[in-house]
Formats: C-alpha cells, sequence, structure tokens
C-alpha cells in the first residue's frame, strides 16, 4: 500500500473528524477541487472510497485518537 | 468563632451586590472586599488580592461566569467559586460543574442557605442547592440509562456491527445473514441509536473503542 502525503493524512484527519469538503477546502485554503482530487487519491492508496475504510485507516495508523 | 472569609462579589447589577452584602451584614466573619462587573475586572482583582471565595453571577459582559471560573481554577486553584444565578438550565448547570465550581445556588435563595453554602464551601466541602441537585439526579440518570442502552446490542446487532466495520452493504449483509435488506436497515438504525452515533464514521469508532472489531 502506497504511503499517504502529509497533505492526504490532513485530509483524512479531517474527513473522519466529519468536516464537509467545502470547511476542508476552507481550512485548508485550497479549492474544493483540490479536496476532492485529495479524497480521490487518498480512496486510491488505502483501496476503498468508503467512509468505514477511511475511519478505519485513519484509527488504525494513528491519524485519530478514539477515547 | 468562625475563621474570617474574606469574599469577592461578581455581578453586572449594583443591585445584586447590594442584595448579598445586605444579607451578610451580619455575619462578623464574613467581610466582603471586593465588587466587580464582570469577569474580566474579577481577573484583574485576583491578580492583587487572592480571597477565599469568589461569588460570580453566570450572565455578565466581557468574560462570563463559566469562563471566570475556568480562569480562577486554573491560576487562583486555593479560591472556591460559588456561582449564584438565576439559571437552571441543565446545560448550563453542567458546564459550570465541569467547570469545578465548588458551589451553585440560585438567586432565590434566602439568607440561611447563602451563609451556609459560604462556610461548607470555605471549609473545603461543596454546596448545591436542592433544585440543582434533582438537575444533576436527572442528567445522572439519563446518562446511566444511556449507558445501559450502549450495553445492551443484541447478539444480531452486533454481528452486523462486526459486519459494517468489515466494510460489507446492506444488501451484503443481508445475503450472508439470510434476511431482508429492510431488516438490516432496522438494525443499522438500532445500532445507531444504541451506540449514539450520528454518522457512519462514529459508529466505527465506537466499534473500536469497544473492541467490536472482528
Amino acid at each position: 500500500m502506497q504511503k499517504l502525503s502529509n497533505r492526504e493524512v490532513e485530509v483524512l484527519k479531517m474527513i473522519v473528524d466529519e468536516q464537509s469538503s467545502i470547511e476542508i477546502s476552507d481550512q485548508l485554503n485550497i479549492s474544493i477541487r483540490t479536496v476532492e482530487t485529495h479524497r480521490k487519491n487518498i480512496a486510491k492508496k488505502i483501496g476503498s472510497s468508503s467512509l468505514v475504510a477511511f475511519t478505519k485507516y485513519a484509527i488504525q495508523h494513528q491519524i485519530i485518537e478514539i477515547r | 468563632m468562625n475563621k474570617e472569609i474574606t469574599i469577592l462579589i461578581a455581578d453586572d447589577h449594583q443591585m445584586f451586590i447590594d442584595g448579598i452584602k445586605s444579607l451578610l451584614r451580619k455575619e462578623a466573619h464574613i467581610k466582603i472586599v471586593g465588587e466587580v462587573a464582570n469577569g474580566l475586572e474579577a481577573l484583574d482583582f485576583l491578580e492583587t488580592q487572592q480571597v477565599d471565595l469568589l461569588i460570580t453571577d453566570i450572565n455578565m459582559p466581557k468574560m462570563d461566569g463559566l469562563a471566570l471560573t475556568k480562569k480562577v481554577k486554573q491560576h487562583y486553584p486555593e479560591t472556591k467559586v460559588l456561582v449564584l444565578s438565576m439559571h437552571d438550565d441543565k446545560q448550563v448547570i453542567s458546564e459550570i460543574l465541569l467547570a469545578e465550581a465548588e458551589g451553585y445556588i440560585l438567586k432565590n435563595t434566602g439568607k440561611e442557605e447563602l451563609t451556609k453554602a459560604i462556610n461548607y464551601i470555605v471549609e473545603g466541602s461543596t454546596h448545591y442547592s436542592k433544585e440543582v441537585l434533582t438537575i444533576m439526579m436527572q442528567q445522572l440518570k439519563k446518562q446511566e440509562q444511556n449507558n445501559q442502552e450502549t450495553k445492551t446490542l443484541t447478539e444480531r446487532e452486533l454481528e452486523i456491527l462486526k459486519l459494517i466495520v468489515q466494510e460489507y452493504s446492506t444488501a451484503a449483509i443481508a445475503d450472508k445473514l439470510f434476511i431482508s435488506p429492510r431488516t438490516v436497515d432496522t438494525h443499522r438504525k438500532n445500532i445507531m441509536q444504541k451506540t449514539q452515533s450520528k454518522t457512519i464514521i462514529g459508529l466505527i469508532k465506537f466499534a473500536f473503542h469497544n473492541g467490536i472489531t472482528n
């Protein structure tokens, strides 16, 4: 599995923090299109575009903490 | 003979401050050393003079009683806080308690309860008025009820949750368990409700947190 870039990790963290593409683009000062591209690349790298897979990846790779 | 108690009062209504002073006038051991109209002024005061007890309102301009309580607990842990408020709102009370105020009484309290609260708190105890205790109890009961519900996912719901974590779709779960997709949806709704998850992301976090992953 290809490693996520720092920017992709940042975007993934925000996705599983339940932020919308608009919120992510606002916060990172990038266009919504760029957010969507990051999202697609993340999906390609982790092998699934489902939110379940995104969340599991983020937990298993300690990108987010669960309490 | 009681030990002297120094008090700072924070309230943006002078009439209210005057009311407290008048109620406490005959209590020889209680000394009101400061009166301020908001949280910022209270912090300025505490920078120059420590007090045993801060009596504060909640709604104040510039810095409210909740923010003030948090600051006082952080910077002046020796100073006890008694919140005196009109609010019997559950949310407000919970937040004040979480901020670790030693007391919370409603403004319609009489002299007897006020002096009792002051003495208890300064001696190291806590004092919450009856109305506040009732609200706290209701909150606790609700929390306990929620905990019970979370604990009681049925075997079938656990089975379905594990499949959701394994990224099975509703149709795939229905196929695997020989039930209709509609039944899967009903289970899914119940699981979301019991685990208090609003989204699928929340549900996955719940599953990992509780070790329901394989």
